[in-house]
């Protein structure tokens, strides 16, 4: 099967199988930046915004979508021009093994966007989709709410 | 492969006639099916193409269309409707992918048991709106026990009747978002400061469902004061199955315990 959407702002033609998620459709296009962890919804390692929403790809099959927009943790900033949030948790050494990492920055950025002030409470309940099994999410939800006040122009 | 068709109907009558065949199901945000071994079906039918996330907040009833996802209701009730049945429910469910993405369609034609929807449904006297033509309407509480209600069919929506009242949901969980062991339901009308009408429900017990008659008549025409010593043990025979990692007799004490304490929690005690 196949379908188009677009991809960190490109338009893409994605070739899948009908029982195929949308986590290892992208991966299979080379988005390896979407993680493949429980593959059941619980640790948040695959998210991705689909339409500006945060949302588990691997419980999703591709063979849903049609011409939706799709950002990945990669779409949001690079390398040498991250996004506020990434440079968040390279500053709050927010990463330990990294492999958490691009769902919990899909999940801040997502928080961010709706809520530009969010208290620690909400950020965690922002985060509870994600697991972490290095940092014990202190550093995590730090660097969520340095990014907040980055965005706001108060942070440092 | 996997041999799936899948189909993109325009409008209600087609999906309708897709999902009235056999191996044929609907689809809505398929948080649940993904996880499903796929035997047996044979086609799945994409409800995108449909306008079924209708919100209606009327002055009589309210209205939520079954593509509607757990994270569109809090949405809709969030500026005014905080302390409703259905918001203190489904704020904490699963988790904040996963309520972006769980319709109440879905959510409604599976009703797993650990599920946040069905105590609230149940509590609320919730109608199911299946497609047909005309539309037809049945009780929550029927479309439960009568399979035939199920199969082959598609949810258009859920309405109950918009009414004041007090309300807890309690999830009894050991992190926010694992699956609850069980949920209890309180929805309480009140006059005069008493309780004039309860309705109390029991997800996941043995039953299922619980609805928990006995102790709703207890309540009735009394205040908080007069029923902190309630032992709803006594009054209702609940019952749990043996689940990995608990215990069926803990989990009685505990839903007895959480029963009293969630209608106490809704009647505004600091419990």
């Amino acid at each position: 099967m196949k379908t188009l959407v677009t991809i960190n702002g490109k338009s893409i033609e994605l070739r899948f199988d009908p029982d195929e998620t949308l986590l290892h459709t992208l991966r299979n296009h080379g988005y390896t930046e979407v993680k493949s962890g429980c593959e059941e919804g619980e640790c948040g390692a695959c998210l991705i915004l689909l339409n500006g929403k945060a949302v588990n790809s691997c419980l999703i099959f591709t063979a849903t979508l049609k011409n939706d927009n799709i950002l990945t943790a990669a779409g949001i900033g690079t390398l040498h021009e991250p996004h506020i949030i990434q440079q968040a948790f390279v500053d709050c050494g927010a990463v330990q093994c990294g492999f958490c990492t691009p769902g919990m920055v899909i999940a801040g950025y997502a928080l961010l966007q709706d809520n530009p002030d969010p208290s620690e409470t909400e950020i965690r309940k922002a985060l509870s989709g994600n697991l972490c099994r290095c940092t014990g999410y202190v550093k995590i939800v730090e660097a969520v709410q340095e990014a907040s006040k980055r965005l706001r122009g108060e942070g440092s | 492969m996997t041999k799936i068709n899948w189909y993109y109907p325009k409008t209600l009558s087609e999906a309708s006639n897709l999902v009235s065949k056999s191996g044929v199901i609907p689809i809505g945000g398929g948080t649940d099916l993904v996880k499903r071994p796929l035997r047996g079906i044979s086609g799945i039918v994409s409800l995108r193409d449909l306008d079924l996330g209708r919100i209606g907040l009327g002055k009589e009833n309210w209205f939520f269309g079954s593509m509607c996802s757990y994270a569109d209701v809090l949405n809709a009730l969030r500026p005014e409707q905080r302390e409703h049945v259905l918001f203190r429910s489904l704020e904490y469910a699963a988790n904040t992918p996963c309520r972006n993405r769980i319709t109440l369609g879905g959510s409604t034609a599976f009703v797993p048991g650990w599920s946040d929807l069905a105590g609230p449904l149940l509590a609320l006297d919730a109608f199911v709106h299946l497609a047909a033509d005309p539309e037809e309407r049945y009780s929550f509480t029927d479309y439960l026990q009568q399979p035939d209600l199920r199969k082959g069919k598609l949810i258009t929506g859920i309405s109950f009747r918009n009414s004041a009242h007090r309300a807890a949901h309690y999830r009894e969980v050991r992190t926010h978002n694992d699956m609850p062991q069980f949920t209890v339901t309180v929805l309480l009308r009140m006059r005069d400061s008493r309780i004039d009408e309860a309705r109390l429900i029991l997800v996941g017990s043995r039953e299922r469902f619980l609805r928990l008659q006995k102790t709703e008549a207890a309540l009735i025409g009394k205040n908080a004061e007069e029923i902190k010593h309630l032992n709803v043990q006594e009054l209702e025979d609940i019952r749990f199955h043996e689940k990995p990692g608990t215990d069926a007799e803990y989990l009685r004490e505990r839903a007895a315990r959480e029963i009293l304490r969630s209608v106490l929690k809704a009647l505004g005690d600091k419990v």
